[in-house]
């Protein structure tokens, strides 16, 4: 004869209707039933809509240069620059010349 | 400088500034070192600034600036030391030479994890951008063809720029040993090559690179090795 009988402490159904208990707590705690926010609703769709990934180096090439100017698209030319570095040897001249570029972002 | 994006007086001023520092010398290996240096100090990030100044130049009406910067880029291509940017390359191995001592610093970044990357002039550049994974997110069809078409609006004005450019392409488009080029890269530089030896338009020219029959842009990995 077995000594082994029913544990009185295990009832699955209780164990189980404790669970769904505690994941209602959190789905409350975390702001409304997992259902609803797998709803597909024009909000929800919206807020997770994806981006379209723009490279930011796209951005510059895309970045207007002309379109305010009416007319000829001509470049003024920098006389006095070019004055300036042509009175200077030439590593110094292309050392300058660059800052002189860089320095139209700053 | 800011990394904003560029205002439009800012991009023409660059732009201007650039050809009057190129016309300052009459020496070609001093115009070469302005762009070379300018693409330095700019860095791998901001290549695309450089694009874009040289894109400005493109944009204008300006026949002198345009064959001035023309002229620098043919002989760049002449002396193969083109000002380019860098990408990641997805063959390149990053190993340090067989049997070499091997500094410290050789085995941090590039060697454990990151991709090794390849120089590109600026129309390879373009093209890799486009069709490759790199470590920039991939330049679309639309930003690709305005931009290929405008560089090669501009090198056009040097007759050594337009022979040459082509000819470059051709060979890297026979290039498989590197690892710099997927085959639907190089079936892309070879459209251009062809379509640009041709004297075709430098729109026809960029239309011809997207639509070279090739395989899916980043689909290379399994197949298209």
């Amino acid at each position: 004869m077995s000594t082994i009988g029913p544990d009185s402490h295990l009832n699955l159904a209780s164990g189980l209707h404790r669970i769904d208990g505690q994941l209602d707590d959190l789905r409350r705690q975390q702001g409304g039933d997992a259902h609803e926010v797998q709803g597909t609703g024009p909000a929800a769709g919206a807020d997770a809509a994806p981006v379209a990934l723009v490279d930011a180096g796209e951005q510059v090439l895309a970045a207007p240069a002309w379109d305010d100017v009416p007319g000829p698209r001509l470049l003024a030319g920098d006389l006095a620059l070019e004055g300036r570095l042509g009175a200077l040897p030439l590593a110094e001249a292309a050392e300058n010349a660059v800052d002189t570029v860089l320095d139209a972002f700053a | 400088m800011t990394d904003s994006l560029p205002s439009p007086d800012a991009l023409r001023t660059a732009a201007d500034r650039l050809v009057s520092a190129l016309a300052a010398h009459a020496d070609p290996e001093y115009r070469l070192a302005v762009l070379k240096r300018l693409v330095r100090r700019l860095g791998e990030e901001r290549y695309p600034l450089f694009l874009r100044i040289v894109g400005v130049v493109a944009e204008s009406d300006d026949a002198r600036a345009q064959r001035l910067l023309a002229e620098t880029f043919g002989v760049a291509l002449r002396r193969m030391d083109l000002p380019g940017g860098a990408l990641s390359s997805w063959g390149a191995t990053g190993l340090p030479d067989h049997g070499a001592p091997v500094a410290a610093s050789a085995l941090s970044g590039h060697f454990f994890g990151a991709t090794p990357r390849r120089m590109l002039g600026p129309v390879e550049y373009l093209v890799v951008w486009h069709l490759q994974r790199t470590q920039r997110t991939a330049l679309s069809a639309e930003g690709f063809r305005t931009s290929l078409a405008r560089m090669i609006t501009m090198l056009n004005r040097s007759e050594e720029a337009r022979t040459l450019y082509p000819q470059k392409l051709a060979a890297d488009a026979q290039n498989e040993l590197e690892g710099a080029y997927t085959r639907a890269t190089r079936d892309r530089l070879a459209a251009i090559a062809a379509a640009w030896a041709a004297g075709e338009s430098p729109g026809q020219v960029a239309e011809a690179a997207i639509d070279a029959p090739a395989a899916d842009a980043h689909d290379w990995v399994v197949r298209n090795l």
